[in-house]
């Protein structure tokens, strides 16, 4: 104990020494419009010495021998300040996505972007956090290379397909992992979170950068992080947005009511209209689509509020989302509410984070072919017919209880009687706890902890008035579910400089374990008018179709991981990352659950060697290299969590019984994902031209697959296996241009491209036909497999395709099928301009994905000639009808022409369906004013801000629909498109 | 000192470490709470009857005796969609069986694939029955051994036989040349085991065999296989097994046999003669003549939905003008039938008033209109014409039970019906007209053409505008007879030989 006081009177001795010979240096820092910094971090001498107050402004005390200052802050770029002896005006500029001062996050370490050898790319957070989106990754569409995020549907809260470097796997999961401050929350499960509260969106590409999520990092890797408080005086925000959404163009026209009843007479006139009748119907032009579609309003709000001492920072918000669906009903309400809190006490620092999020989802049914989906019924419902009789203002059911003549249900019933209603609420947790180790500066040991939780609950119900409901008088779906996610990082780090080497190091641990329970019922009888549960009749044997059916599931998985990670640098020129890895997944067999990953990068900064300070072309130049491996426990959701044989329940005449529900495979192990990376980094003409390019080949083996097996040896068709091998390999392009850089006015252009060739290199049979496409060695997934199409023959009207050896028939058969190209884009990318002048700034970003193919299925449902009692797609009135007719519209008949013509039964797999997918969208357009600090003046508000932004104002596409933004290989049906919005914003700061 | 806390914080992460070490269990070695391990299970002699109740269960499949929107019924309508017992109607049809309806099936129609594989699934219940029940057999409990495993024998032969229905060109006892399909005997779950198709004769070898054992052990049973009293015949008892011995013998023309197999079932349920006994073996009121029903409960779809969308009144196939129509003055059912009221209701298409035939036997229970419905898998109507067909094939002085027999089920089935004496082949014609009538929609017209015609022929309105059907009639050439193996199966198990033709 006595040495340790002594050692205590040296130091305080020292403190006393150095304060005797310092000087006070005082000065402002402020953006570059004129708002002052709070909380900005003054560094002296390699050592922080103070922070600015809410004004902006500093004191600081430095050695008389100090000559500059460093000034950082988070989200601007660190700048040098030469001392000059008077006070000094500072001001920091926006630090940009590619700057190289920009730290990464990589969610366990943030390191300097410099030294780091991964492939990052790191979001707008501005973008992200501006756009109306209901989930936030739809926003992340064009805001990297490598990242293709394509939107699933414009339902609101609907999340988007976001795909990093292509589909790793064929049959198992390709979802990146989101990682929000640390621990991992679910994919695509966004919209109770409000993207208002994030700071950082990092996205992590190749093996070393994500390979400190080795165990489930083969997809990449998002890396979220939310708002952190600033010391200084409390700062409020609010930010409010207002606006409304529209429909897009329909590309994909029906028949009016005069057209349909022409083809009606056309085709034999099959429900025996009168000529009166037929004349009086031709006159009614019912429009479905603006029955059920409307103008949707949006608003948000959100009110945040950080603060804090050195000591103690802390960030909170609340946010209020409403947004209506285009479709009449539709729409999501969602309620967040945040706090940060960091502490730097002593050797300590500690924190947590809080979010809970509450949302209230009512949608309808979509990607389907359902009769009595609302949205089918806008295409599929006869013009002629309407929603509700004029002339008693009930809905129409001349075909009975429910339905419209032509047997098609009433979608206006469907849509305003019945409802679709998911409530979420959604709670993420996290904490952490550093401690540094006094005795030996730069080591210190950190464990972070964080839950992840999420209830849901689904109500659908159907009204007992609607088609088909009355046979057990209406049904009430309320399906229940939990997931509980927990993730455990504990780690000992190290982080020193020894002259001109740079270590930095850690041992990690990390657990994550999820857990899973469902509970739901199905009940009838609503008789008495409730359409909740009060209205269930309780089924007995006197009325057993009023019987509640109930149902329940569980299932559970987790983690184990154990991982070093190492940093060198030297002189600060050559990098080099090391990272080892085992982990342990519950859900392979026995001797397969742990597995070995690593991966090892490199980086030289070229620009830094004495040869290149000759040469005045780069500002800055960079080589990386990386390679490295990790897996994916995905697995395929049919396979289950459980990698084991079982039985799963059944039930026959009241009894429970047994039957074999997994085939299970003692065997299964993980999928492996091996990335080689090269990137370089540049920056020219003074920084005007910045940019990175990288190449990589990303190859994925081991594939999860289900075997297929002949079903005569144990009623299974497939088998769990891991064979096959996937590959990606592309060229990511991303550039950002100043173009004219003036005292008010400034022009910048960004752009990123990406190309990614998929190719299945492995596969466990030469070929696999699966519906509309074939998985083939040497194609890419989603390959579209069809017979070609060959118009109408004019002399029989028959169909004709094109047969292998290109010769023309009228037989079709499924050995003429070929390839047609993939419906994943192998180019995409964004282009943003944006321009400033003075307190105006405009921005644009046109996004594009290209070479896909579609196929349209919603347009094979308006085609087929069978469902002409419907309303069917306007082209069919061009159909073949005399021998000689020149078109593309076969007979609509099947049979042969009496000896005439062969049979001529509708095909449905060619490629009269399949269409150009590409698409070029203007995805935002933002026009925005701030107000210059000195309009403020004594108002009391530190900033204000006013804009206006679109979303897909302007698409330009082949493909005919409402949206050719859609993701997998076919559009089924039932389209909700992406919505149209325009909203109006105003952020104040005070 | 620095040691000391060098020491002491190695001491904590180890412990860290470890405690996450100790978690291993509770985060890796995890095994499901909502599923049985079968790695160590069935391991009792009540686990072992579960999965027989599973092998049951599966009969019940969509593609199976159960069916979807339009799809499925494979073996309980779908025979009837695939013959000339009904026509597809273009105003209600989703066209979602067009493929089978007008034979343009192939080597990948997807129906294809799961009428393939639905039997198996039973077949594989079984086989773990009949694997794993002697391990609880005890001297004791011999009766149940024997109840379980009866059963277990007598529904593999029932699927392997359903699946010889539909995959087999020809249905010869004796060939040795002509194929039907894998005969499994041994569950088995590899990618490595290739099963081949047996010959005819070594199929018909293994299905004897299996019926026979069924006959003997559902002979001497600790308790009655089915409910004494109670609506309806939900599992297969010597009956049942009696039944089939009669309905294999018929495709594979051994007569003699067939007739004495059908006489054992007759004797064990006489036949139902009532209009109230007979209809209430579709709507659960009357066990009627039921030998062997697959039981459907409330929400489990019935039969009826590949043929009439019970729910909402959809016909997308009806009965031909040749087997009855909305008058009952014409066709081979008519209203003086107690067929009639059993099969059919006028059930006008949506938007018209017109009455029109719809198939609504298995339209549901007790008036009920949910499409729940039991399907009839054997009963006492079809051993009368398995009895009568084969005495008349054997003819001579046999001719005389085989009219008597058809004159009973007329009788029983027609009100004010006078007999009729009938010999050679028109009495062969005549068992063959009744044969439609009474199975009409159970899933036998198909089968019963292809073993002994081999031609569809449909009339009208095939082709018409009320039935814009492509294709009217199916030669004794096709090759459609017989389905294809399903083409990635093939792929899978090049031991698998494809069916001529395709």
């Amino acid at each position: 104990m006595r040495k340790f006081l002594s050692l205590l009177g040296v130091l305080m001795l020292f403190i006393a020494t150095a304060s005797a010979q310092n000087k006070n240096v005082t000065g402002k820092v402020t953006e570059a419009n004129g708002s002052p910094i709070s909380g900005a971090t003054i560094k002296a001498n390699g050592r922080a010495v103070g922070a600015t107050n809410a004004t902006g402004d500093f004191t600081i005390s430095v050695p008389n021998a100090t000559t500059s200052i460093i000034v950082s802050s988070l989200g601007f770029n660190d700048r040098s300040v030469t001392l000059t002896g008077g006070t000094l005006a500072i001001t920091l500029t926006n630090a940009d996505a590619n700057s190289v001062s920009e730290v990464v996050v990589t969610g366990y370490t943030s390191i300097q972007r410099k030294k780091f050898s991964g492939a990052i790319a790191t979001a707008s957070t501005n973008e992200v956090r501006k756009q109306p989106f209901g989930s936030f990754d739809q926003a992340l569409q064009g805001q990297a290379s490598g990242v293709s995020v394509v939107a699933n549907s414009g339902q609101p809260g609907s999340f988007a397909q976001v795909r990093i470097r292509g589909n790793g796997s064929i049959s198992g999961g390709n979802v990146p992992l989101y990682i929000l401050d640390g621990i991992e929350i679910s994919a695509a499960d966004f919209a109770s979170m409000n993207q208002g509260d994030f700071d950082r969106v990092d996205l992590l590409k190749d093996g070393v950068a994500s390979a400190m999520y080795g165990s489930r990092g083969a997809n990449g890797v998002i890396v979220i992080t939310t708002r952190r408080g600033r010391a200084g005086t409390l700062q409020f925000s609010y930010d409010a947005q207002v606006g409304f959404s529209d429909l897009p163009k329909d590309r994909l026209p029906v028949m009016n009511s005069d057209q349909k009843i022409t083809y009606e007479l056309q085709r034999g006139n099959p429900y025996g209209w009168t000529t009166a009748e037929a004349d009086s119907l031709r006159k009614v032009n019912f429009n479905w689509t603006d029955a059920l579609f409307r103008t949707g309003v949006t608003q948000q709000h959100q009110l945040s509020v950080s603060g804090g001492t050195a000591a103690s920072r802390f960030y909170a918000s609340l946010s209020y989302l409403d947004q209506e669906g285009i479709v009449k009903t539709t729409g999501l309400k969602r309620y967040t509410a945040r706090i940060n809190v960091d502490n730097n006490i002593k050797n300590w620092r500690f924190g947590v984070g809080l979010q809970a999020g509450f949302s209230k989802l009512k949608g309808t049914p979509e990607g389907n072919t359902a009769l009595a989906s609302p949205l089918n019924a806008a295409r599929w419902s006869n013009p002629y017919e309407r929603d509700k009789d004029p002339r008693t203002g009930q809905y129409q059911q001349f075909g009975g209880p429910g339905y419209l003549t032509s047997g098609q249900p009433n979608g206006a019933m469907e849509l305003f009687l019945d409802y679709n209603e998911s409530i979420q609420l959604k709670t993420v947790a996290t904490s952490y706890l550093e401690f540094h180790f006094p005795f030996l500066k730069g080591l210190y040991a950190r464990t972070n902890w964080g839950i992840d939780f999420t209830a849901n609950e689904n109500v659908n119900f159907n009204d007992p008035r609607t088609a088909g409901a009355q046979a057990r008088a209406g049904a009430f779906v309320k399906d229940q579910n939990r997931n509980f996610r927990y993730t455990g990082t504990t780690s000992l780090n190290y982080k020193q400089n020894f002259g001109k080497h740079e270590i930095e190091g850690g041992l990690f641990t990390e657990v994550v374990k999820n857990d899973f329970r469902s509970f739901g019922f199905t009940a009838y009888g609503f008789t008495n008018g409730f359409t909740n549960e009060a209205g269930i009749t309780q089924g007995s044997v006197a009325n057993a179709n009023f019987i509640p059916t109930v149902r329940g599931f569980g299932t559970d998985n987790g983690i184990l991981s154990y991982f070093g990670i190492f940093n060198y640098g030297y002189d600060s020129k050559y990098y080099v990352t090391l990272v080892g890895r085992r982990d342990g997944s519950s859900r392979f067999g026995l001797n397969n659950r742990f597995a070995n990953f690593g991966s090892i990068g490199l980086t030289w900064v070229a620009s830094s060697e004495k040869f290149m300070e000759n040469t005045k072309l780069f500002d800055d130049l960079r080589v990386r290299a990386s390679i490295g491996t990790n897996g994916n426990n995905n697995i395929p959701n049919n396979i289950g969590d459980y990698p084991i044989p079982q039985f799963r329940g059944a039930t026959y005449a009241g009894i429970s019984g047994w039957t074999p529900g997994q085939p299970g495979n003692l065997d299964f192990r993980w999928e492996t994902n091996r990335t080689i990376n090269f990137g370089i980094d540049f920056s020219i003409l003074k920084r005007r031209l910045s940019g990175s390019i990288e190449l990589y080949d990303r190859k994925t083996s081991d594939q999860f697959y289900n075997i297929t097996v002949d079903p005569a040896s144990s009623g299974f068709t497939t088998i769990p296996s891991n064979v096959g091998v996937l590959r990606n390999r592309g060229i990511e392009l991303t550039l950002r241009g100043e173009v004219i850089k003036a005292k008010d006015f400034n022009w910048t252009i960004s752009a990123n491209i990406t190309y990614n060739q998929n190719r299945i290199v492995e596969l466990s049979q030469d070929s696999l036909v699966q519906g509309l496409t074939i998985l083939k060695v040497g194609k890419p997934l989603n390959t579209l497999f069809l017979v070609p199409y060959a118009g109408v023959n004019p002399a029989n009207g028959n169909a004709q395709y094109q047969k292998r050896d290109k010769s023309i028939t009228m037989v079709y058969t499924p050995a003429d099928k070929v390839y047609q190209g993939t419906s994943d884009a192998p180019w995409f990318g964004g282009i943003t301009s944006s321009w400033s002048y003075k307190g105006f700034d405009l921005s644009a970003q046109l996004n594009f994905f290209l070479d896909r193919v579609v196929y349209n299925n919603d347009k094979n449902n308006i085609v087929n000639p069978t469902y002409y009692f419907d309303n069917m797609w306007v082209e069919l009135l061009k159909e073949w009808r005399n021998p000689g007719d020149i078109t593309n519209v076969p007979r609509p008949s099947s049979g042969t022409l009496g000896g005439t013509a062969p049979a001529n039964p509708y095909q449905s797999q060619v490629t009269r369906f399949l269409e150009d997918g590409s698409f070029w969208r203007l995805r935002n357009v933002t026009l925005g004013y701030t107000f210059p600090t000195k309009m403020l003046g004594k108002t009391g508000i530190r900033s204000a801000r006013i804009f206006v932004q679109g979303q897909n104002w302007w698409t330009a596409t082949k493909y005919e629909s409402f949206d050719p933004e859609s993701t997998g290989t076919a559009l089924v049906g039932a389209q909700y498109p992406a919505l149209v919005q325009t909203t109006v914003g105003l952020n104040i700061g005070f | 000192m620095y040691s000391k806390i060098i020491k002491n914080s190695i001491v904590a992460l180890a412990a860290i470490t470890v405690m996450q070490g100790c978690s291993k269990k509770d985060v890796i070695e995890l095994t499901p709470d909502f599923a049985l391990d079968a790695i160590t299970n069935p391991s009792s002699m009540k686990q072992v009857e579960e999965v027989l109740i599973g092998a049951y269960a599966s009969l019940r499949a969509n593609d199976y005796y159960g069916s979807g929107s339009g799809t499925g019924a494979c073996w309980s309508l779908m025979p009837d969609v695939m013959s000339d017992n009904l026509y597809e109607v273009s105003a209600e049809t989703l066209a979602n069986s067009r493929a089978m309806a007008d034979w343009i099936y192939n080597q990948s129609t997807g129906q294809i694939r799961s009428m393939y594989t639905a039997p198996y699934v039973t077949i594989a219940n079984a086989n773990i029955v009949l694997r794993d029940v002697d391990k609880f057999t005890t001297s004791l409990n011999q009766g149940v051994s024997n109840r379980i495993k009866g059963q277990a024998y007598a529904l593999r032969a029932l699927a392997h036989f359903d699946l010889l229905r539909y995959f087999s060109p020809k249905y010869d006892r004796s060939s040795t040349t002509d194929l039907a399909v894998a005969y499994i005997k041994e569950f088995v779950v590899s990618t490595s085991v290739k099963p081949t198709r047996a010959t005819n004769k070594d199929f018909y070898d293994n299905l004897f065999a299996d019926i026979n054992q069924a006959i003997t052990l559902l002979g001497n049973v600790d308790k009655p296989v089915n409910p004494t009293s109670g609506l309806s015949r939900p599992y297969m008892d010597r009956n049942a097994a009696y039944a089939l011995l009669a309905r294999i013998n018929l495709y594979a023309g051994n007569w003699a046999e067939a007739a004495t197999a059908a006489t054992n079932a007759i004797n064990g349920r006489p036949l139902a003669t009532t209009q109230a006994a007979f209809s209430g073996m579709y709507n659960q009121t009357n066990v009627g003549e039921l030998i062997f029903n697959v039981q459907f409960e409330s929400g489990q779809f019935g039969p009826s939905f590949l043929v009439f969308f019970a729910t909402s009144n959809r016909s997308y196939f009806r009965p031909v003008p040749d087997i009855a129509t909305a008058a009952g003055t014409s066709g081979l059912i008519q209203n003086n039938d107690v067929r009639y009221q059993a099969y059919f209701t006028s059930v006008p298409a949506a938007g018209t008033t017109t009455p029109n035939l719809a198939v609504t036997k298995y339209r549901g229970k007790a008036g009920l209109v949910d499409g729940t419905a039991n399907y009839p898998v054997f009963r006492t109507g079809e051993m009368y014409l398995i009895r009568a067909e084969a005495n008349a094939r054997l003819g001579g002085a046999n001719e005389v039970s085989a009219l008597a027999d058809l004159n009973t089920l007329r009788a029983a089935r027609i009100s004010g019906y006078t007999p009729v004496v009938l010999t050679g082949t028109a009495l062969i014609n005549a068992i063959a007209d009744e044969r439609r009538r009474e199975m009409f929609g159970e899933g036998h017209r198909f089968f019963d053409l292809k073993r002994t015609t081999r031609t569809v022929s449909r009339g009208a309105p095939c082709g018409t505008n009320i039935s814009a059907s492509g294709a009217c009639t199916l030669a004794a050439t096709a090759r459609e007879w017989a389905m294809p193996i399903p083409e990635d199966f093939l792929n899978a198990n090049r031991s698998l030989v494809q069916n001529p033709g395709y």
